[in-house]
């Protein structure tokens, strides 16, 4: 095991490192520089070439992403050019809001596909099978987005009713926390079930084929523990690997819902961060997403040897 | 502000500002070199803010003299001010606190607004709010904007170099469907100078080359040497939406006489790249300093401007405009004003478009609230809230 992990670290670490060069260079191939954004904003830069000098652009490409990497080996990620905050502070302000839309999402999620999944598997070519699968498939063909929109104008209209503005952290108000977050992560969490209930009715269609579900059945075990015991449980990896990558995807990829909402997460930071060309902003961000996509993806790898015994790491 | 840098946009509001002395604490004595009728108006600007002459990094630290200070901000979501304690006029402003939520979305607004999230919302095309109107709910006031967003013809760029061609572009366009169109069912044509900005603005209807005639635009591109029509290339700004809109419905109009339209929508940083560089062919986007005329007129048309990006020069434009700002007389200055947009308009070296008519939207309890015209300052320091 201890191999395993190193060697992933080490792979984990030398795919940061790769998509550090990526984030440094391509927020400076876009044209247009921070200096112009500002520009943009102020209409008042008088000595664009000074402006650049105090902001450590007119140095070559190399001496700044040297410079910048050396502050992120010693956890400093740089000061926002936007906000003069250090970039670090600006993400764990936004952090909260995305971990906790994509953890709701994930969970509401999971609590409609994995019944609905397992129920459509057990009664293949059923009522609930084609009823499953219809919302899945409208599920997916409907943009978030669009559904978003149609609950914030109705639910103004009918209830004159919409989720609060801005976030409140659920150690200031659960309650307030809850109204905001339930709604957006409700259209996050049916979304994204209409992919994982495919996932999950394929995974056990193929797992109920297989021999050792033929054995339990011939045990005279009940249907509920063979289906929940025994075949869900063989076909959680896919299942998992799905879940992994869904959480990497809404920590910074949910920007219209939260746009839509008023919630400062990630996705908006980032957004945010590469209109204005604020460069360590962006670069930070995309480091710290990265990171973590590492250690989910670990975290999950190491999982697949709990849920399945026969897997060892070497 | 005075730098004479070629980089430094907002020095042509000031240009003629000889000297300034501060006569004791409160006053300040400003000489000019001749005449100069906006000076009023540009010094109402926030490139003329009083700040302390100690050495300090603005882009660090907010100071100002406005009746509210910045607390706390979330980039591009949300901004918290709280009430000036020493604000300058005794007894305001009447709010302890102003929470300002950042929503892009039109819709959002709407239903922040009508579920009481919000208590006003300003700038939202009448057609859109319309719905909202008729519920009857909230009080309201209709205005006309001025943001007018312009496309700059570079006529240092073939074939814009070409008057004729200029023309042509101007007369095929239908700008009222295009100010219809981007108010959602309601929308005004602007000249050179906005119509928000009432009586300096001309009825569009008087300026040459503005009442759309393809067959007249078709013959006078033949003239031109076009007789087949050309491909040409705009770039505009991808934010707000309007530049799409009115790009979109520009090249279905332009298609009619056989141009073709290629255009493409950038960030912001692009755009200010692409004027500084006057690295476009045309150039979606739109540029206000002040609300006087002469920040539309000046800046963009003379010569020697700061703002003039697309290489106009005309010495009869760069007289007139030099004439409208030593006029002091309203009425004199007003004729200036329309002489030099006709001028402008024969020129055709802006195709300028429309504007939505505008809606402010408040909850009747909130007392006070008067849209302003300049939607970067929002008229807060008389509100108050009656409940």
């Amino acid at each position: 095991m201890r191999p395993f992990l190193v060697r992933r670290l080490i792979l984990g670490l030398a795919a940061v490192l790769g998509l550090s060069v990526l984030a440094f260079g391509l927020i400076r191939i876009i044209p247009g520089d921070a200096v112009m954004a500002q520009l943009a904003e102020s209409g008042n830069v008088a000595d664009l070439t000074a402006a650049r000098a105090q902001l450590g652009l007119d140095r070559p490409f190399a001496v700044q992403y040297v410079a910048w990497l050396g502050g992120v080996v010693r956890g400093d990620l740089g000061t926002s050019f936007w906000s003069k905050r250090p970039v670090m502070q600006d993400l764990l302000a936004a952090l909260p809001v995305s971990v906790e839309l994509a953890v709701l999402a994930m969970v509401l999620s999971m609590l409609i596909s994995l019944p609905l999944g397992a129920a459509a598997a057990a009664r293949r070519g059923g009522a609930m099978d084609v009823g499953a699968r219809l919302l899945s498939f409208s599920g997916l063909s409907v943009p978030h987005f669009w559904i978003a929109t149609l609950v914030l104008l109705y639910g103004s209209i009918w209830f004159r009713w919409v989720p609060p503005l801005g976030y409140v952290s659920p150690r200031v108000s659960f309650g307030q926390n809850l109204e905001q977050f339930f709604i957006p992560a409700a259209i996050l969490g049916v979304h994204l079930s209409a992919r994982s209930l495919r996932l999950v009715r394929s995974s056990l269609l193929e797992a109920l084929q297989e021999d050792y579900i033929r054995t339990a059945w011939a045990k005279g075990l009940p249907g509920a523990r063979v289906l929940w015991g025994h075949a869900l449980r063989n076909a959680l990896i896919p299942i998992l690997t799905i879940l992994g990558s869904q959480f990497t995807y809404l920590l910074s990829g949910s920007v219209i819902l939260e746009d839509i909402f008023s919630l400062s997460g990630i996705g908006r930071y980032v957004v945010e961060a590469i209109t204005h060309r604020d460069y360590p902003a962006v670069q930070g961000a995309i480091l710290f997403t990265g990171l973590v996509v590492v250690g989910v993806n670990l975290v999950i790898d190491l999982t697949y040897a709990w849920i399945d015994p026969r897997i060892r790491y070497q | 502000m005075l730098a004479d840098d070629p980089e430094n946009i907002k020095r042509d509001l000031f240009s003629l500002i000889k000297s300034a002395e501060a006569v004791d604490r409160y006053t300040v004595r400003i000489t000019l070199s001749e005449p100069f009728a906006p000076l009023l108006d540009n010094l109402a600007t926030v490139f003329a803010s009083i700040v302390p002459r100690a050495d300090i990094d603005y882009k660090q630290v907010v100071i100002g003299t406005g009746p509210f200070v910045l607390d706390s901000f979330t980039r591009g979501t949300r901004y918290v001010y709280k009430r000036h304690p020493s604000y300058f006029e005794p007894g305001k402003p009447y709010l302890d606190e102003i929470d300002l939520h950042i929503l892009r979305d039109f819709a959002t607004r709407a239903a922040a607004l009508r579920a009481g999230r919000i208590d006003v919302v300003d700038l939202l095309p009448y057609g859109q709010a319309l719905p909202i109107i008729k519920e009857g709910t909230l009080v309201w006031e209709r205005y006309q904007g001025i943001f007018s967003v312009h496309l700059r013809l570079n006529v240092a760029k073939a074939p814009l170099d070409n008057e004729k061609v200029r023309q042509a572009l101007s007369l095929a366009l239908n700008r009222q469907a295009i100010a219809i169109a981007l108010g959602g069912g309601e929308g005004v044509v602007n000249g050179p100078v906005p119509n928000g900005l009432g009586r300096w603005a001309m009825d569009w209807r008087k300026l040459p080359f503005f009442t759309r005639d393809v067959a007249k635009a078709r013959q006078i591109l033949r003239e031109a040497g076009f007789p087949n029509g050309f491909t040409i290339d705009a770039v505009g700004g991808s934010s707000p939406d309007n530049r799409r809109v009115i790009l979109e419905a520009i090249k279905a109009q332009w298609a009619q006489i056989g141009v073709t339209l290629n255009f493409r929508l950038v960030d912001t940083a692009t755009v200010q790249r692409v004027r500084f560089q006057k690295d476009f062919v045309i150039l979606a986007d739109n540029f206000t300093l002040s609300s006087d005329p002469d920040s539309y007129l000046f800046l963009e048309y003379h010569s020697k401007s700061s703002g003039n990006v697309g290489s106009y020069a005309d010495q009869q434009v760069d007289r007139l405009l030099e004439a409208q700002r030593r006029e002091i007389d309203p009425a004199k200055r007003q004729a200036l004003v329309h002489q030099t947009q006709a001028l402008i308009a024969q020129k055709a070296w802006i195709i300028t478009t429309g504007d939505p008519i505008y809606v402010s939207l408040a909850w009747p309890y909130v007392k006070g609230f008067r849209h302003n015209n300049i939607n970067q300052y929002l008229p807060l320091k008389n509100v108050w809230l009656d409940k």
